[in-house]
């Protein structure tokens, strides 16, 4: 291996996501010299490969498109999940969260402790985990920011929703979000009078229709009454950023094929059009490296060629301020790694202790159900349209707030759909739950059924506010390793009481929905003997009050115990919080490292807590904000 | 995205094929019969992807054996309504016919290729996974079953901005008006 003499750059950015592709260019825009390390491939070239993949792919999961390959074919072409140790840069799969397969250290990149399975998945390529986002871009409520002040419960940020409303509305430019500020002012959220989004809201779908229509007949759920909104979207209803304009292609996740979504390859390219900007693919930070004087002195990198082979080349580089922006996962892992030689055991910026714990998602409490009218799904962006009203209110004093998602995908992300329910009528098998008498048609009476079906279906996903919690955390693994050599990230993972009442009231919730539908609700619910046979299953016994019975106590009589099965959201947050004092953060409000002040974390790690909206709009809005704060640091 | 071949425009490309006996048209047939979309929409006149040579290709390389007994099937049919002549393939013509059948229906429906041999255990076992290949990029832009609910393949809309916000035209616009003509 060679060690190559690097020049001098103003900022070391590690990770080429949305966070690092927005910095780079608000750097890059006032003549700064920055280098991005990005550990994946070059992914801004291969968007005809990536299609070909997701169309071929057997499992159309959100990783599927992208590169390196998720999964390897064997003699007979059938594909199965590759072996994590092989990769260069390995990454977690929605295909290794079973029984057999979450555990398994030739199937799981992360070594998963349990006692749930964390579900959420993230990309490591040129433009990020973004690659494969919705493209919702909600702003969070102003009670988001100060759940411990106003119900007691949670944390409260060191900034309010005053103070970031301005980066929401930078980030909203640079995204380019679909969406209109009156229909977005809710739950307090305030936006400055003459503000309007970048471009007009998408159009909601009939789904999102036969839903609203229904609404007023649900009775309010905690006092507070149900309505369908509009959900901001990082899609384009008209022409923007030489993007054209959506054509519904239903494929948001894992990839849209014309690019109408925004992704980060879109700021991207554009930073690296800046003459003091440049990338580094296929290089992995490493270490890094801190001075004597307690400040960052460079971070070690290694190279390789090949993304099934190992290290070619290594070397450091070094610069006035360093910025890790490689999510809340991967950065925890790599400032765990950086031990310096045995000077700082704990990992860089981990002083507090608290580096990589409060690991959250948005878990999902999927249901769907058959309208009484054909509602069209399978057509449109993913989803248009949610229910917002539960986000805030007095309940969160003690189950936790959701957001509903209408999904536009009939039963896709339920069971499976299209392939599940073609099966089950051409072969005769069960698999929907829509097919009990195992029929198999063939001819009118097939077309006939399926088009009943596929037309009448519809889900809604609940997501889920999770507790900021110790014990769900990223370490390092001792044992298992990557290709490089270096540990994968080890996770714990579990619910706390008061996440897990929220998808009780989810559960009445989206019944009632379906009632008020004249719908019929197809939700499978696991059963007792799912627990701790399947990592995504949980149960939750609570009183006749509504209160959640500790586990370990036996239960008071009129108890009831609740059995669900949850998703990941693909939201990865928490493990190094932003806080008010170094004894209980690891960055402060300006996303700067209590210990090392010349060292920036940024993206949802930063978050305290996960809050009800998705969090990729906040994130770049903050992100947007560290950059003016690096820039005054370099004057 | 997927680009339009060039230069296998049927049905004189397939006429120059080694179909001589007939065998691309009873395929289409007895897939119309099968599936319930009408041979026309299967094999359009101006063929640009060759799907249905494809699929008989590939059945014929899995399952030569069975194949001829399934077009021998549905020549037995002549005559015969689509709905009889499915109920032929399917319920008079042995498992075996029936259940290649099964596998070439799937194909249709979801650019899929299910190994015949385990589509019964679908039927009588608990949920379980068949594995299965999917045929190519362009076969699963052009796989039915998108068609039956009257959308498109999620990943190939060819539909402009907003139409969702509408009702589709009729199913009827989509495949026809049920498996083709007598046979």
């Amino acid at each position: 291996m060679t060690t190559p003499t690097n020049p001098q750059y103003d900022v070391v950015i590690v990770g080429a996501g949305i966070a690092g592709a927005l910095i780079a260019n608000e750097l890059g825009a006032k003549g700064k010299r920055v280098l991005i390390l990005e550990a994946g491939l070059d992914g801004q070239q291969s968007h005809i490969d990536d299609m070909a993949r997701f169309y071929t792919a057997q499992a159309k999961v959100p990783e599927a498109p992208y590169t390196p390959p998720i999964v390897a074919a064997d003699a007979q072409g059938y594909q199965s999940p590759s072996d994590p140790s092989s990769m260069a840069v390995g990454r977690p799969s929605t295909l290794t969260l079973t029984q057999g397969t979450w555990q398994d250290e030739t199937q799981s990149y992360l070594d998963q402790q349990g006692p749930l399975a964390f579900s959420s998945t993230y990309e490591r390529v040129g433009g990020g985990t973004m690659r494969h986002w919705l493209g919702t871009s909600l702003r969070f409520v102003p009670n988001d920011f100060r759940t411990k002040s106003v119900y007691g419960v949670q944390e409260d940020w060191p900034i309010g929703y005053p103070e970031l409303e301005p980066w929401y509305g930078a980030a909203e430019r640079a995204i380019g979000v679909s969406a209109d500020a009156d229909d977005q002012a809710y739950l307090g959220i305030t936006f400055p009078e003459t503000y309007r989004y970048p471009m007009p809201p998408i159009p909601s779908s009939l789904v999102d229709e036969a839903v609203s229509a229904a609404l007023a007949s649900v009775p309010p759920v905690d006092g507070l009454p149900l309505s369908v909104s509009n959900t901001p979207a990082g899609r384009n209803s008209i022409p923007y950023q030489d993007r054209r304009v959506c054509a519904g292609n239903t494929n948001c996740i894992p990839i849209c094929p014309i690019q109408a979504k925004y992704d980060p390859t879109v700021t991207l390219g554009d930073a690296l059009q800046h003459r003091g900007v440049s990338i580094l693919y296929q290089t992995v930070a490493s270490e890094v490296l801190v001075g004597p004087d307690g400040a960052v002195s460079g971070i070690a990198y290694l190279q390789y060629d090949d993304p099934n082979g190992p290290a070619t080349r290594q070397g450091t580089v070094t610069a006035t301020r360093y910025v890790i922006a490689g999510h809340a996962i991967e950065t925890p892992r790599l400032l765990l790694m950086s031990k310096n030689g045995g000077r700082t055991p704990n990992g860089v910026a981990n002083a507090s202790g608290h580096l990589g714990q409060h690991l959250m998602d948005h878990p999902i409490y999927l249901s769907w159900a058959l309208t009484k009218d054909p509602c069209y799904g399978y057509r449109g962006p993913l989803s248009t349209a949610g229910i917002e009203d539960l986000r805030d209110g007095e309940f969160r004093k003690r189950r936790a707030a959701f957001r509903i998602e209408i999904g536009n995908e009939g039963w896709n992300f339920a069971v499976g759909d299209p392939t599940t329910t073609t099966l089950d009528f051409i072969a005769g098998s069960n698999g929907s739950g829509l097919n009990p008498q195992r029929q198999m048609l063939a001819n009118a009476e097939l077309t006939q059924r399926m088009n009943y079906v596929l037309t009448h279906q519809f889900r809604l996903g609940f997501l889920m506010e999770q507790t900021p919690d110790d014990d769900c955390a990223v370490t390092l693994s001792p044992t298992w390793k990557d290709r490089l050599g270096l540990p994968r990230p080890r996770i714990t993972y579990n619910f706390s009481p008061y996440t897990k009442m929220g998808f009780v009231a989810a559960r009445q919730t989206g019944s009632a929905i379906y009632r008020a539908m004249g719908a019929t609700e197809y939700t499978v619910h696991p059963t007792k003997a799912d627990v701790g046979n399947d990592p995504t299953v949980f149960a939750i016994t609570y009183d006749a009050q509504g209160r959640p019975v500790p586990e370990g106590t036996t239960p008071p009589a009129g108890a009831t115990t609740e059995y669900f099965r949850f998703f990941g959201a693909g939201h990865t947050v928490g493990t190094y919080r932003m806080g008010t004092s170094a004894t209980d953060s690891v960055v402060d409000r300006q996303q700067r490292s209590w210990d090392h002040r010349n060292l920036f974390l940024v993206g949802s790690g930063v978050f305290p807590t996960v809050a009800t909206g998705n969090p990729t709009l906040t994130l770049a809005a903050l992100a947007l904000w560290a950059s003016q704060t690096i820039l005054a640091d370099l004057g | 995205m997927t680009t339009p071949r060039t230069g296998t425009t049927a049905p004189l490309g397939y006429a120059a094929t080694a179909d001589a006996a007939g065998d691309l048209d009873d395929f289409v047939g007895l897939s119309a019969a099968l599936t319930g979309i009408d041979g026309d929409q299967l094999r359009p006149a101006l063929d640009t992807y060759g799907t249905a040579q494809a699929y008989l290709d590939l059945t014929r390389r899995n399952e030569g054996a069975t194949l001829q007994a399934l077009l021998a099937a549905y020549r037995s049919a002549q005559g015969k309504l689509p709905p009889q002549v499915a109920t032929v393939i399917l319920e008079q013509s042995g498992d075996a016919v029936a259940c290649l059948a099964r596998s070439v229906m799937l194909l249709w429906y979801l650019a899929a290729w299910y190994d015949p041999a385990k589509l019964p255990a679908l039927r009588s076992g608990p949920p379980a996974f068949v594995p299965f290949t999917i045929v190519s990029g362009n076969a699963y832009t052009q796989s039915w079953v998108w068609s039956v609910g009257q959308t498109h393949p999620m990943g190939y809309s060819e539909w402009a901005f907003g139409y969702w916000h509408k009702d589709p035209p009729p199913l009827t616009a989509f495949i026809g008006t049920g498996g083709g003509k007598p046979k």
